[in-house]
């Protein structure tokens, strides 16, 4: 399994008392899958993200197991993190324009990871990122290379991160919200890409969104969080086929989609911030019960699929 | 059918960019280039396109914040570039702007109470601000006493329905709301998007919708326009435009739409001018590009079931 | 102690020490007292006396006062038209922004002290000529900071929001862009306030600041140098008044730029 994560608790110290921001989230990503993340701001995704990336903000306390490769990296130095991003673990970001430097050329910062990882020379590393350019599909790599971030626009910016990403042939790509600042078109042009790559290499990519229909687009299996905790979890077709936790029904019923009739969408009643006790989404759940402040069991349905609430039924029903 | 609520003819703005050599000229670049369209009050607008399209400009210019190179801009029959100072400020009461980024729309060192106050005009009591601020605030289902707290205080969803608070407070005929969910999440995307279709559906509020989102468009405007790189390529009803699209910009943009359909990883079929430089402005992208698009642009043209495109084949 | 407290704990003191002086000082200031002249830090003289007999804890104290009016109209002086002139060439932008912040820049070329020679030669000198000329000397740093600031905010959308709702170009300058400028130019008027005390206390060393009988650091300064191998102490004391006054402003600027910056970015 090339990725393995246990029981991923993390807690941040804000103001005195300890907040758990992600709890018990336990999941595995071997070779050439896709898994998505999705929930909204505050659901823990990106914490999670950070947390296998070892890029935890300050003063987080990490608890449970995050195995990469067979070693347990959720507590390792980060001088050996550093060995690791960039090198085993590719990461692209959500603002190109902030992730990528304004004062470098884009070649000198995708040749970056394979000068410092692979030990290239400037000339070979120059040559190979103009390589890596041309397989994120931008045209002219040459005069891409040589540019400067800001020359390009948002797509190509993402494309160049990609590049990045890819530049040391990692065996996992993070991706956090890595369309989110895009135009509907360049979306689906980078996450087919980002698609294609993983195929084509193997690559196993985790990709972090707010967006449910990105996910399920592009995503094999998909993981439901909410208030830090998973909700559901399983193949993209079982979890939007047959949607059980009322937490992912909401968050289907919310999206407008094309050729939907023009009723009310169903908004999530209350706003954010997760129950401390039992069920994360207790507190807003139209459907929730005095049960529901205990931890909610985890009923596992055919095909992997898991949903974590008192009332789905063991057969797959809603009661 | 009466005077439209919104007119607007040959609008063209042009922005000056840096000189290539010392003693050439300057070059340009055509933001809007000779945009057309009207607004019926009750029917809503929307109009989408990707970043570049000019369809941000296009909303500044509709709302007089810029001025446009050349054409009109009528509000109720009044050209608004034709107004005084004066004029124009009394005139913006009946329409305003709700903007993309919550988090930046909103001034961080006042109340909400003063920021939604805010177009109200100056000679207005107290108490009647008060009472006009709280009304509206309750309109986009905020407590009352939001008012007094601070925008850092509340989320995205929040702040832009405070956004759509101010815009409201003058009772304006017309909002032009630019990106108004882009940088909200699902959920709270459904929350704004609903408070816009109630308004509009009990407060008669006609919307001028800019979005690079077909799906958000399309849920709240009865009418679309689909630009490109300063141009429509295609307007008409809503419904018809976003399921049986004709213009191949506009089928573009409906297949990316987000659904919750696994993307099949089909390759569409490639453009076979990409580095078409002249012609219709959509062709190095364009499936179905012949040569007389490289030839002559095609101009917006009415077809049969009433909407216009802009396209040799379709 | 964070620079916050431990910078307003020493303005605090030294305003204390400048209000005191008005109601009681161990001597009057400018007390001239032959007898006593040069005498050592005693039960009678707390820091001693000066060479003309003048007890250097009450001129100290009364030193006081004129650093703390030099500081404050000068900078006075300094944000009113600074800012007032950043604002506007902010709100104007094109060649005029440009025409300002060129001469800001050429003002800048003319060390204070220059100018203030240049008005006391002309005027006489003088602690008001020596105000006058910090105080000139503070527009273009107020109004170039103002400037870049002003900018910046009116990039913001909500500067934008204020011009949809119909609100003109000075409405937006004075209740939108000020109030989230403020922060940076506080802290850069508890700079400038340090800067000005040392200004005044070099024009005054050189003798064209406050004249006696008015009392000044500066001057206790100059007059501490003919006698510098023999009584030391004379430099000594103002000396460290300067530095205690301008390490208490610079405290006080840092804390108040960490205390106000997170606040203005804070987000939920």
């Amino acid at each position: 399994m090339l990725l393995d994560v246990q029981g991923l608790d993390i807690d941040l110290a804000v103001g005195g008392a300890p907040l758990r921001v992600v709890r018990g989230v336990s999941f595995a990503l071997d070779e050439g899958q896709s898994l998505g993340l999705v929930g909204e701001s505050g659901s823990g995704k990106t914490m999670t993200a950070l947390a296998i990336m070892g890029l935890p903000p300050d003063g987080a306390r990490i608890g449970g197991a995050i195995r990469f490769e067979g070693r347990d990296i959720a507590r390792a130095s980060e001088k050996e993190m550093q060995r690791i991003r960039g090198d085993r673990i590719g990461m692209v970001f959500q603002e190109p324009m902030t992730a990528l430097n304004p004062l470098q050329r884009v070649g000198d910062q995708v040749a970056e990871p394979l000068r410092l990882h692979r030990g290239y020379g400037a000339a070979r590393a120059r040559a190979e990122a103009v390589r890596l350019l041309e397989r994120v599909r931008l045209r002219d790599p040459d005069k891409l290379a040589r540019a400067y971030p800001f020359q390009l626009s948002g797509g190509e910016r993402q494309r160049a991160m990609i590049a990045m990403a890819l530049a040391c042939s990692p065996k996992l790509i993070i991706a956090d919200e890595p369309t989110t600042a895009l135009d509907v078109t360049v979306q689906a042009q980078i996450l087919d890409l980002l698609a294609e790559l993983g195929a084509a290499n193997g690559l196993a990519i985790l990709l972090v969104s707010h967006d449910l229909a990105v996910i399920a687009r592009h995503c094999r299996r998909v993981m439901v969080m909410y208030g830090g905790a998973v909700m559901e979890e399983g193949p993209v077709e079982a979890v939007l086929g047959q949607t059980l936790h009322p937490y992912t029904r909401a968050l289907l019923a919310a999206r407008p989609t094309l050729g939907a009739p023009r009723a009310r969408l169903a908004a999530i009643p209350g706003a954010g911030g997760a129950t401390a006790q039992g069920c994360a989404f207790s507190n807003r759940c139209p459907l929730a019960l005095p049960a529901c402040r205990a931890d909610p069991p985890a009923v596992t349905l055919a095909g992997g699929h898991v949903v974590r609430c008192v009332r789905v039924t063991s057969d797959g029903r809603l009661t | 059918m009466s005077a439209p609520l919104l007119e607007v003819s040959g609008l063209r703005k042009a922005y000056p960019l840096a000189r290539a050599s010392w003693f050439g000229p300057r070059p340009q670049r055509l933001a809007v280039d000779g945009v057309d369209f009207a607004i019926q009050a009750g029917r809503s607008f929307g109009v989408v396109g990707e970043s570049g399209s000019g369809k941000s400009t296009l909303a500044r210019l509709a709302m007089a914040l810029v001025k446009p190179s050349a054409g009109e801009v009528r509000l109720a029959g009044r050209s608004l570039f034709a107004l005084s100072r004066s004029e124009l400020k009394s005139a913006r009461a009946d329409f305003q702007m709700v903007f993309q980024d919550p988090y930046g729309s909103l001034d961080p060192r006042m109340r909400v109470e003063r920021i939604v106050a805010e177009p109200l005009p100056r000679g207005l009591s107290r108490p009647e601000q008060t009472a006009r601020v709280a009304a509206v605030l309750a309109s986009v289902g905020l407590e009352a006493d939001a008012g007094r707290r601070y925008p850092h205080e509340f989320s995205g969803g929040q702040r832009q329905r405070i956004a759509i608070a101010r815009a409201l407070v003058t009772r304006p005929k017309l909002v032009v709301a630019d990106e108004p969910v882009s940088a909200l999440d699902v959920s709270m995307q459904a929350q704004v998007l609903n408070v816009m279709t109630d308004l509009a559906a009990e407060a008669g509020v006609t919307y001028l919708l800019i979005s690079h989102d077909l799906a958000v468009v399309a849920h709240v405007c009865d009418e679309v326009a689909v630009m490109f790189q300063g141009r429509f390529v295609e307007t008409g009803p809503a419904d018809l435009l976003l399921t049986r699209p004709s213009h191949p910009y506009t089928r573009e943009l409906v297949e990316a739409a987000p659904r919750f359909e696994q993307a099949p990883l089909k390759s569409a079929a490639p453009p076979p001018f990409p580095d078409a430089a002249t012609g219709c402005r959509y062709a190095p992208r364009c499936p179905l590009a012949e040569t007389r698009c490289l030839a002559k642009a095609p101009q917006l043209t009415v077809r049969q079931d009433g909407r216009r495109v802009a396209c040799h084949r379709a | 102690m964070n620079s916050l407290r431990l910078g307003a704990v020493c303005v605090g003191l030294l305003v204390f020490c400048a209000l005191v002086s008005f109601v009681w000082t161990p001597y009057p200031p400018a007390a001239i007292d032959v007898p006593h002249k040069l005498a050592v830090p005693s039960a009678a003289h707390w820091l001693g006396a000066d060479a003309l007999g003048r007890d250097v804890a009450s001129e100290l104290l009364a030193g006081a006062r004129v650093s703390l009016l030099v500081g404050v109209i000068a900078v006075g002086i300094g944000l009113t038209l600074g800012v007032a002139l950043g604002l506007f060439a902010a709100s104007v932008r094109g060649a005029v922004e440009d025409a300002i912040m060129k001469a800001c820049d050429f003002a800048f070329a003319f060390p204070a002290l220059l100018l203030a020679i240049l008005l006391t030669s002309t005027y006489g000198p003088g602690v008001v000529n020596a105000i006058a000329a910090i105080g000139v000397a503070n527009i273009p740093v107020f109004a170039k900071l103002t400037r870049a600031a002003a900018n910046a905010a009116l990039a913001q959308e909500y500067a934008l929001a204020a011009r949809a709702a119909g609100r003109g170009p000075l409405a937006i300058a004075f209740e939108h862009v000020l109030p989230n400028i403020a922060a940076p130019l506080i802290v850069q008027a508890t700079i400038q306030f340090a800067i000005a005390i040392l200004a005044e206390a070099a024009l005054s060393y050189l003798g064209l600041g406050a004249q006696p009988p008015l009392v000044s650091w500066g001057r206790m300064l100059a007059d501490a140098q003919t006698w510098l191998w023999v009584a030391p102490r004379l430099a000594v004391f103002p000396g460290l008044a300067v530095a205690f006054a301008v390490l208490g402003l610079n405290l006080l600027g840092d804390g108040l730029r960490d205390a106000l910056d997170p606040k203005l970015r804070a987000r939920l």
